[in-house]
């Protein structure tokens, strides 16, 4: 059980307090509600190169890490497909800081074309990093727009192509952060070794003054139902095929959300999962397969992936995985299978309270999706899933006009 | 309500004292000691069973790292799939690790399902039988990983690096070759676990919400252990071969990016220059607002990341710098690592900078003491170089206090670039 406050400020901010007296530390996380979904096609992965301008100084504040790591902090970001997420952690006697710094940046940035074009260059250097300079790093590029004809989440994060990056201007760059950086498209949480009264004021000192901004409505195309099957297959320099089915699910605040995050626990969540007992050791045809979800806000995927095993046909490999899949969903879930499924959840959620910054960005996401408190509910939510609502949203879901599947093949020779 | 001065700084507040919760010990009728840290609100346990059995021991390679992730593939009692499906079943997860020099087990579980999860981690470590079949499965699926591993360029300049400052005879220098993995076999586990698991040097750390009475559950699963005394097999300290400083590049085709480590071999924690060294490391490439990370990320451009680390070993140590830079810059990279190093040997590090990174320091410091698992790896950090908590204040004092002269002595003393190996692997 995770409790909290909630206050809104003038400006719209939403700001969450969590005390937790046994830590030395307090966590900031401000969620921006923006992200690769919301940007323009031909402008794709400018959420992300945004993430990287937060911390080039604000109006106020040329540099933003040199009075943090002053401060004892320390702090990072993500961004996805639905937010761009910031956080940091300071030793509690510090906290102001941390406010000072996020409402800066916040009322505004200190933009300037070198360090756009320097960022430019890190980001893809990013981009070489890690989707072109390892094996199989390209699987995401080629995956989204396979499964996604309609709706943004056909690029990832980092875009589409690494040009678009280098074409991002100035101009971009300041219409992006009047039009979604804003305390009425944010979530401030702050957990730790602090008193409510004191987060309060400290969030009224620093950011009431910032007024809010108009934000464009989201209107985002939602992706047409799939009829059929799509398959695409491609050669990499890689030492082994690999395997990629991805189908479309709901989107994570529908009710079913839980019981295909079951399914997908039930196939791959440990070393008792059917797929590993079953494929690789047992059948020996991959040496790692795994099942998951993006577990995005908008009707997410649903991801089979498996690397085959020398010697063993991807035909093979593709029959094995296609049977247990039918298996789950033509044969009721045992009673122990279940309840293990439910165990781990519910061990995962005690396990996540252990640290402040987990508490704060988990509370944050909720905030987003509708209410903090469902936090609590989590629990609840998969001890409500029975066999019946496994095998039924199965059958729904893991079939192959809703599939499409990525053949990965090793160049040979 | 008071206007805001958004130009100035709020106060600032440096802790005294940090003040870090200690272990408690406790020792089994066997001997085996079990260190007790109580810590957290969450009633769950982390438990940790710490051996001598990493690859300074092992007798031929992929020794250590296989018997040690073929513990929870059979036991006399056990099908690896029974293991397998009880720890699921109690939501405990198990890590099994083995480095350079230690290997173990690390429980996570809630504390409500200690007895069942104990019995069998205590099973593993005392009747693991590493059956053929599931050994053929994994060494089969660790050969695949190996061949993928080989593939990134981050690994051939890592396992260059070591093999280069080390030599390829040393357990810390030995790179993995394909044939290792014909060449291990199954009944080479049983014996290095005979050896190596059922033996004298186990140590168990435990840390969480500690209930009442805890001392006789694990008195009841390790207790009546009958331990063996481990052998050794490199008794006396490293070989004192300094492996020449040398450039080496590791050419690969079809990249588009590089990967650098510049470093070389150095001591361990035991050294009185220990923690200055970290100090220096930290203003160097240690940190986000580094030099490195500042010069040739953010200034040029070059790279999504570099850093610098000063790793400590049971038997020595070493400093390395690394990065993946864009090909057509990597020359442009390495030059600018040299200067910063230059840079460091010739002049005073300013206060401004200076104080900025003892403050950084001491809130990590916060931070290694900051909940159960923290706590955690912390003393086991101690724990394996039979160090005690004088260590930690001794760190604390050298952040505070070691001055700016210091660190340019220290710069010159070790960051000589003549005594740098570098490592490319990539274009260049």
């Amino acid at each position: 059980m995770i409790n909290f406050e909630k206050i809104i400020l003038g400006n719209g901010l939403k700001v969450i307090v969590h005390t937790d007296k046994s830590t030395p530390l307090a966590a900031l996380n401000i969620l921006y509600n923006v992200g690769a979904r919301d940007e323009h096609p031909d402008k794709t992965g400018f959420a992300h190169l945004f993430e990287h301008l937060m911390f080039e100084g604000s109006v106020n504040i040329p540099d933003y890490d040199g009075p943090l790591q002053k401060a004892g902090g320390e702090n990072n970001a993500f961004t996805n497909n639905d937010i761009t997420n910031y956080y940091l952690t300071l030793p509690r006697e510090n906290t102001e800081i941390g406010f000072w710094l996020e409402s800066d940046r916040m009322l505004g940035l200190d933009f300037s074309e070198q360090k756009l074009n320097v960022q430019k260059q890190v980001v893809a250097e990013e981009y070489r990093q890690r989707y072109l300079n390892q094996p199989y790093g390209d699987v995401w590029l080629l995956l989204r727009p396979l499964a996604y004809k309609v709706h943004p989440y056909q690029w990832p994060t980092i875009g589409r192509d690494i040009s678009h990056i280098d074409q991002a201007n100035l101009n971009d760059v300041k219409n992006f952060f009047f039009s979604q950086y804003a305390p009425n498209n944010a979530i401030l949480v702050v957990a730790g070794n602090i008193e409510i009264p004191e987060v309060e004021k400290l969030a009224r000192r620093w950011f009431s003054p910032i007024r809010e901004r108009d934000i464009p409505r989201r209107t985002l195309p939602p992706e047409p139902k799939q009829r059929s099957e799509r398959k695409q297959e491609v050669e990499r320099n890689v030492p082994f095929d690999a395997i990629y089915k991805v189908f479309h699910m709901c989107g994570r605040n529908d009710p079913d959300f839980h019981t295909v995050d079951v399914i997908s626990d039930i196939l791959s969540n440990g070393k008792s999962s059917r797929l590993y007992q079953n494929l690789v050791q047992s059948k020996r045809l991959f040496s790692e397969v795994d099942a998951y979800l993006t577990g995005e806000i908008d009707p997410g995927l649903f991801i089979l992936s498996g690397k085959i095993i020398q010697g063993v046909k991807m035909e093979d490999a593709e029959q094995e995985l296609m049977a247990e899949l039918h298996k789950i969903k033509t044969v009721p879930v045992r009673k122990r299978e279940l309840d293990k499924i439910k165990n781990k959840v519910e061990s995962r959620l005690v396990f996540e309270e252990t640290n402040v910054l987990n508490k704060a960005m988990n509370l944050a996401f909720h905030e987003l999706l509708g209410d903090a408190n469902e936090i609590n509910n989590e629990i609840e939510k998969y001890h409500a899933v029975t066999p019946g609502k496994i095998r039924k949203i199965a059958a729904g879901l893991l079939v192959p006009s809703n599939c499409s599947t990525l053949y990965y093949r090793a160049r040979t020779g | 309500m008071d206007p805001v001065d958004r130009k100035k700084i709020p106060p600032l507040h440096l802790s005294e004292r940090i003040d870090y919760i200690r272990d408690k010990k406790v020792t089994l009728s066997n001997g085996i000691p079990v260190y007790l840290i109580n810590a957290g609100n969450q009633d769950i346990l982390r438990i940790e069973l710490l051996l001598s059995a990493g690859s300074w021991v092992e007798p031929g390679p992929l020794i250590a790292s296989s018997t040690n992730d073929m513990l929870n593939e059979g036991t006399k009692t056990r099908t690896a799939e029974m293991i397998a499906e009880s720890f699921d079943y109690y939501g405990s997860y198990l890590h099994l690790n083995a480095n350079k020099d230690t290997a173990g087990v690390v429980l996570f579980t809630l504390s409500k399902y200690l007895e069942e999860t104990l019995v069998i981690v205590a099973d593993i470590i005392q009747n693991s039988t590493f059956p053929e079949r599931e050994f053929a499965t994994y060494i089969q699926k660790k050969k695949q990983q190996f061949v993928e591993e080989r593939e990134k360029v981050r690994y051939l300049a890592r396992t260059g690096f070591l093999r280069s400052i080390f030599g390829q005879l040393h357990p810390y220098g030995r790179e993995i070759l394909l044939e290792d993995f014909t060449t291990v076999t199954a009944k080479q586990l049983s014996e290095f676990h005979c050896k190596c698991y059922l033996s004298d040097s186990i140590k168990i750390i435990v840390t969480g919400k500690i209930p009442k009475g805890i001392e006789t559950v694990f008195e009841k699963h390790f207790g009546d252990w009958d331990l063996e005394t481990i052998e050794t097999r490199v008794p006396e300290p490293i070989p004192v071969v300094p492996a020449d400083p040398s450039n080496i590049f590791l050419e690969k085709e079809n990249v588009v990016q590089s990967a650098i480590r510049i470093g070389k071999k150095l001591f361990n924690k035991h050294h009185p220059d220990y923690h200055g060294v970290q100090v220096l490391n930290t203003v160097l490439g240690g940190y986000f607002g580094s030099r490195l990370m500042r010069n040739i990320r953010e200034e040029k451009g070059y790279t999504y990341g570099i850093g610098s680390a000063f790793i400590s070993l049971h038997h020595a140590g070493f400093f390395t710098i690394a990065s993946e830079v864009g090909t057509n810059v990597c020359r442009s990279a390495v030059k600018e690592i040299y200067k910063e190093i230059k840079i460091l040997r010739e002049q005073i590090i300013p206060e401004e900078e200076l104080s900025m990174v003892r403050n950084y320091l001491l809130g990590q410091v916060i931070r290694m003491f900051d909940g159960p698992f923290a706590l955690a790896e912390s003393f086991r950090a101690i724990l394996e170089y039979g160090l005690d908590y004088s260590h930690y204040d001794n760190a604390i004092r050298t952040i505070r206090n070691i001055s700016a002269k210091d660190l340019r002595d220290l710069a010159n003393r070790y960051l000589g670039p003549e005594s740098m190996t570098e490592i490319v692997a990539g274009k260049y």
